[in-house]
């Protein structure tokens, strides 16, 4: 099974990784409801699947990194487990010069756990820190979009200036990627900070002893008193401590917490939800991941998918249903958007069963195209080629590639699966267009996500995602209008419109939404899920005993 | 010619210590070439792949690591540094590779050294009591043994941590700082060892027994437990140290399946997590490092033959067959 890739990037290669996604549990967001009464005090310890090569939130790119610095970095905005943006380390803000500029007021009773206080100079310094070429961030300065300076207004006020209007600033600013660190620590130097050994933020917990290969642990912080209000607590953190653990290998990872030598732990394979959930003193919490959903990108430029019927009847050949199903063992959800349902204030709902399965039509289709013939292995041909669909695969294919696959022949479309561990060589089929469809997911808590894929500019050579090869001036100014909007209905609908369009052009087959599914002990509760499926430790608090 | 007045020792010493720096470089090098033969650009593995990354950047990286210089210039800067125990940084961890390396050989090292001591003492027990008259255990002892031989260390890991840790739980799953956390990883590694030095071990046992000098000694009316250990093992013990020495090299690679299967810390782990994020830096660094222990534990165990074998001493009077 593959790491969840939440904000990450994801060129290229890891995204085309998915090997086996974890597609999991329903139920909703949160640990076991609480009947007891919170309690404060205790300490539990959380199994991770991975663990950060680099510690450093401004740096790193990789979504554990983030997870596992959340509890000791807070940010200027809070994103609720539901997507909304809510006050946070910035008490207020507001934007200006048609949302090129961000205005921040900040709390003024914030302090650092080295008992620096937080200042707007402090704000820019973060900043600073994340755009210098030093730090080498391969995410967080990538966030930042069109940026182009930060200016100290006041002692609490500071500026965020773009070359131009950028809305998806807010939930940026929210993530980890962006936290807010003690300015004295970000001295420490690439190499101390990436050690994760001067992790020094205003957050409710405090970074502890590391041991590389083992675990990290977290302390209260007994200061803490800027939670924010759709935290679900307030005041220091009820847990005296935590550890989490990096337990790689899934069978000893389940195993710790079914023998309970481990209070909760990440990506509870599929073939194990069951089981865990027979176990009395378990439970399985699961959540949805926002952002672009595991999706089929169809080269609306290659010489095979330039003609839209093939590219139509390649959409509605695949059973997706029963694929979902049967791959994911009744634990995960068919797609039928490019966006998650979790994607705040951006998912297309009207679109579900929009586009069923349906191969009668796409055997018409194919037929008209041209497709009529049929080779000795049952695949349809046209002067005497056969009907070809070149599938990069950066390492092994998944399972449910796999399944496509064999779905596929039914309908006399051989999708190749051209799977290779060599990275250029696959990078440089992608650059230069040399494919039919990729397959890849990326996690993000904004809609803004569909401007990687789907703005004309880009294109796989120049960092971008736009594997579809969409360059339609009207999809270009949705997404450009959507990020100089602040509604969120605004945006919400020119997202449903690029949704709609992508779908009605057959230039993405949607597939499946991938699910995190955390196993966690009964005597935990409050362990709810973030938006981006983590687990949040600050409300969390263990049963005595 | 040999010039005569440098002691015959010291002179032996200075073509072990020879023959172990051209060891070393021979494996530094192929790691250095073997790397470059992987294709792909190096700077796609240090940004990985999913960064937010302009070429501006990339440039930036590749000119930081020292990438856009000529393959001989990148060579002799490499070797220059690892003569004087510097091994670059690591591209992932933003780390130095030698001081990455010297935090991680604590736990692999003590997870080593157990694994091959527990292999030799359980070896040398199964021989012993298997060396007898009666054919019944030693049948028995060469079927565990084949199964255990043939048993991959990650399934026996898991088997081992499922049954003495989910199920009995008298074991904990992974590094709990205790010593009670090293013994079920000290056993996946040791047994397959354990079983095949057995193998070696009685083999070499039984011809012995079958010698002279055995009637000799048991005609002093030694007790038999006391000619097979104190006379007889000596015999069979000298290919069995060849192979231990061969396993104590080879357990930095158990310790990668090892260290993962049970969350330990140390160099297998790190190892893997390079290998999949190509760090390369760290790829050579642990390369260049088991060049170091293979030719270690070599030196050892010639050591050791002394030790076991009178006749390789010298000025035992008795020339070395």
């Amino acid at each position: 099974m593959h790491p969840r890739r939440t904000p990450r990037r994801a060129a290229l290669l890891s995204v085309l990784l998915l090997a086996a996604v974890t597609a999991c549990s329903s139920d909703g967001g949160s640990a076991p409801a609480a009947q007891a009464k919170p309690r404060s005090g205790g300490s539990l310890t959380y199994a991770a699947q991975q663990e950060p090569d680099c510690w450093d939130p401004h740096t790193s790119a990789q979504d554990v990194t983030a997870f596992v610095q959340r509890p000791v970095f807070d940010s200027l905005v809070y994103q609720t487990p539901d997507g909304e943006l809510e006050p946070w380390l910035a008490k207020s803000w507001k934007t200006s010069q048609g949302g090129r500029t961000y205005t921040f007021d900040l709390r003024e009773d914030v302090t650092f756990h080295d008992g620096k206080h937080l200042d707007a100079a402090a704000v820019k310094a973060n900043f600073d820190h994340i755009t210098a070429k030093a730090t080498q961030s391969q995410y967080a300065a990538g966030l930042l979009g069109p940026y182009s300076g930060t200016t100290v207004k006041g002692k609490y006020r500071v500026e965020v200036r773009f070359s131009r209007p950028y809305a998806p600033f807010l939930q940026a600013a929210s993530t980890t990627y962006l936290g807010i660190a003690s300015p004295a620590s970000l001295k420490a130097g690439a190499d101390k900070l990436c050690a994760g050994t001067d992790s020094v933020g205003s957050g409710p917990f405090k970074a502890g002893a590391y041991t590389r290969g083992q675990k990290r642990g977290y302390t209260k912080n007994a200061a803490y008193a800027w939670a924010p209000k759709g935290a679900g607590h307030s005041g220091p953190a009820r847990l005296d401590s935590f550890t989490v653990r990096f337990i790689t290998e899934d069978a000893t990872r389940v195993g710790a917490l079914t023998s309970g030598q481990v209070d909760g732990a990440a990506a509870i394979p599929a073939n194990q939800i069951a089981a865990v959930r027979r176990n009395t003193r378990l439970d399985v919490v699961g959540k949805d991941v926002p952002g672009a959903v595991d999706t089929f990108y169809l080269n609306t430029r290659s010489p095979l998918f330039s003609d839209a019927r093939v590219r139509k009847a390649f959409q509605r050949s695949i059973d997706l249903d029963a694929l979902v199903k049967s791959v994911f063992q009744g634990t995960g959800t068919r797609a039928w958007s490019t966006l998650s349902p979790a994607t705040p204030h951006s998912y297309d709902s009207g679109l579900e069963k929009s586009w069923p399965y349906d191969r009668a039509l796409a055997g018409r289709l194919l037929d008209q195209a041209g497709w009529t013939g049929r080779d000795s292995e049952g695949y349809r041909t046209k002067n005497g080629k056969r009907l070809t669909v070149v599938a990069p695969v950066y390492g092994t294919a998944s399972v449910f590639s796999q399944a496509v696959q064999g779905d596929l022949k039914k309908a006399g479309i051989y999708l190749n699966l051209a799977a290779s561990t060599d990275a250029t060589a696959v990078s440089a089929q992608l650059d230069e267009g040399r494919y039919d469809v990729v397959e890849t997911s990326w996690a993000r808590g904004d809609g803004d996500i569909l401007s990687s894929f789907f703005l004309s500019t880009e294109s796989s050579e120049g960092g971008g995602h736009n594997f579809a090869k969409v360059a339609d001036p009207q999809v270009d100014t949705w997404l450009k209008k959507a990020q100089g909007t602040t509604d969120p209905d605004q945006r919400a609908e020119y997202y449903a419109q690029v949704q709609k369009w992508t779908l009605d052009r057959a230039a993405v087959v949607p597939a499946y939404v991938q699910k995190a599914s955390v196993g966690v002990n009964k005597k935990v509760h409050g362990l709810r899920l973030s938006l981006s499926a983590w687990p949040e430790f600050y409300g969390a608090w263990v049963e005595a005993g | 010619m040999t010039v005569p007045h440098i002691p015959a020792a010291i002179r032996a010493v200075t073509a072990r210590i020879g023959a172990a720096v051209l060891v070393v470089w021979g494996a530094a090098t192929c790691a250095f070439l073997a790397l470059q033969l992987i294709p792909g650009d190096p700077v796609s593995a240090i940004v990985g792949s999913n960064a937010l990354v302009g070429a501006e950047q990339r440039e930036e990286i590749r000119h930081h690591y020292g990438l856009d210089r000529p393959l001989l210039v990148q060579y002799g800067s490499y070797l220059r540094h690892l003569v004087s125990g510097e091994l670059g940084d690591s591209y992932q961890l933003q780390q130095s590779v030698s001081s990455l390396l010297a935090d991680q050989i604590g736990p692999t090292a003590q997870l080593a050294l157990w694994s091959s001591l527990v292999a030799v003492v359980l070896a040398a027990t199964v021989t012993v009591l298997t060396s007898g008259r009666s054919r019944w255990p030693r049948r028995l002892s060469t079927a565990v043994e084949l199964i255990v031989v043939s048993t991959p260390s990650f399934w026996l890991g898991i088997m081992l941590l499922t049954v003495f840790s989910f199920r009995l739980g008298w074991l904990p799953v992974s590094d709990s700082g205790d010593a009670r956390s090293l013994v079920l990883p000290v056993i996946t590694l040791a047994l397959p060892i354990a079983a095949v030095l057995t193998q070696v071990m009685r083999e070499g046992l039984l011809g012995a027994l079958e010698q002279p000098f055995t009637l000799t000694a048991r005609s002093r009316g030694l007790a038999e437990h006391t000619v097979r250990s104190r006379h007889a093992l000596r015999h069979a013990a000298l290919p069995a140290l060849t192979l231990t020495g061969w396993f104590t090299g080879t357990l930095l690679g158990g310790a990668v399946v090892v260290e993962n299967v049970f969350a330990r810390s140390g160099i297998g782990r790190i190892t893997l997590q390079a290998v999949s994020d190509r760090d390369l830096p760290v790829v050579q660094g642990v390369v260049a490092l088991s060049a170091v222990v293979f030719v270690l534990v070599g030196a050892l165990v010639e050591v050791l033959y002394a030790v076991v074998d009178p006749r390789l001493r010298k000025g035992t009077g008795v020339a070395a067959a």
